[in-house]
């Protein structure tokens, strides 16, 4: 700030308060502090805070003014080519109506995969339990050891417990007569 | 300010008809007739020549693309500039994502601003420098208002429209608008408190 026009320290009007003054917040004027009345410098300096609005608004207006008819001309030009281009009137609302289907069936066929996959997911974590390979490796020969103390005679639950006749093992249970 | 003019010898509603009815030759009226209008709207909330027109063009496209949900009661001119300030606050939304790395071009005043026009008779080389900063400070303050406020602050202040006016414009209730309104001015005020102290 330019040091001429007042120090904080004399009761001066600060410049968030001239500004607060120069654009009322809620669009209507505050009332006037009394020290407006006997202070020139700060009634000058409201005056140069709203004059500074204006010119920013007339600012903005100058750089526009200084466009040529024939400039405005070639600019809407411009704009009816693109509106030209780009088709009849309304059609911006059936596209959107298009998109709109589009994407609601998008959304329909997501919800119907993931749907699926839910349902689908607690069949497969009930199969498996959770259980590595060797757990339920050894549930099975839990289950085949049931079945052989309850007296079963069922054939599929014995590759557990019988041994393979291929791996070698019949060799090992070879009469004793034989061997000598 | 924006114009309010009025165009006894046009009837815009039977134009929009004729367009819809597929005379869209029609539509060329309103293109002559708003664009400067809705240039200088997106000009006040962008500043950026090449951006307002763009702003212009795109909202005369949307309102041409769009004019089956123009509705008859309102007029064209407060629904095109309703489409233009939407557009303009997409864009300022986008522009403050990148705020860091570009900032708005600044006009110098002595090139484009208008010449001084302090007040008080022949001003002094100090209060000129005085009334520049003060522009200065007040446009960076501006800057610093989110893309709501922004509209609303320069739909008020530079435009001078009624706050019935700027609901109407942006789609809002008077409550919001006066609400953004005392927002945006306490927000400038609290930044040119802090440089009061700082200078």
């Amino acid at each position: 700030m330019t040091p001429t026009v007042h120090e904080p320290n004399e009761g001066h009007l600060s410049d968030d308060r001239l500004f607060a003054l120069a654009v009322p917040p809620a669009g209507a004027p505050e009332p006037l502090p009394a020290h407006l009345l006997e202070c020139v410098a700060c009634s000058r300096s409201l005056a140069e805070w709203k004059n500074a609005l204006r010119e920013i608004g007339a600012a903005d207006e100058n750089v526009l003014a200084r466009r040529t008819p024939e400039e405005w001309s070639a600019v809407e030009e411009k704009t009816l080519a693109a509106i030209r281009r780009a088709g009849p009137a309304g059609s911006g609302s059936s596209r959107h109506l298009t998109w709109a289907l589009a994407t609601a069936a998008s959304l329909l066929l997501f919800a119907f995969l993931v749907g699926g996959r839910d349902r689908v997911a607690p069949v497969a974590f009930d199969d498996s339990s959770g259980l590595s390979a060797q757990d339920r490796a050894d549930d099975a020969l839990l289950r085949d050891v049931d079945r052989l103390a309850s007296g079963e005679e069922a054939g599929s639950g014995w590759s557990s417990l019988v041994p393979d006749p291929s791996d070698g093992a019949a060799d090992r249970t070879a009469p004793p007569e034989e061997q000598s | 300010m924006i114009p309010r003019e009025t165009h006894p010898g046009v009837d815009e509603a039977r134009l929009i008809r004729e367009v819809r009815a597929g005379h869209a030759e029609a539509f060329e009226y309103f293109v002559r007739q708003y664009q400067p209008k809705i240039t200088r709207v997106a000009y006040r909330l962008l500043k950026d020549l090449g951006e307002a027109d763009c702003a212009a063009q795109e909202s005369f496209l949307r309102a041409w693309q769009n004019l089956d949900d123009f509705r008859e009661g309102s007029t064209f001119e407060t629904w095109l500039t309703r489409i233009c300030i939407n557009w303009c606050k997409d864009r300022l939304k986008r522009r403050r994502v990148v705020l860091y790395f570009h900032q708005a071009p600044a006009e110098s005043d002595g090139e484009t601003g208008p010449r001084d026009t302090t007040p008080h008779g022949d001003p002094s080389p100090e209060r000129r420098a005085h009334s520049r900063e003060i522009r200065e400070r007040l446009r960076d303050a501006i800057e610093t208002l989110s893309p709501r406020q922004k509209t609303v602050f320069t739909l008020k202040h530079f435009d001078e429209l009624s706050i019935p006016e700027i609901a109407e414009l942006t789609g809002l209730d008077s409550g919001t608008v006066k609400s953004h309104l005392f927002r945006a001015s306490h927000k400038m005020r609290e930044r040119l408190r802090d440089l009061s102290r700082k200078a």
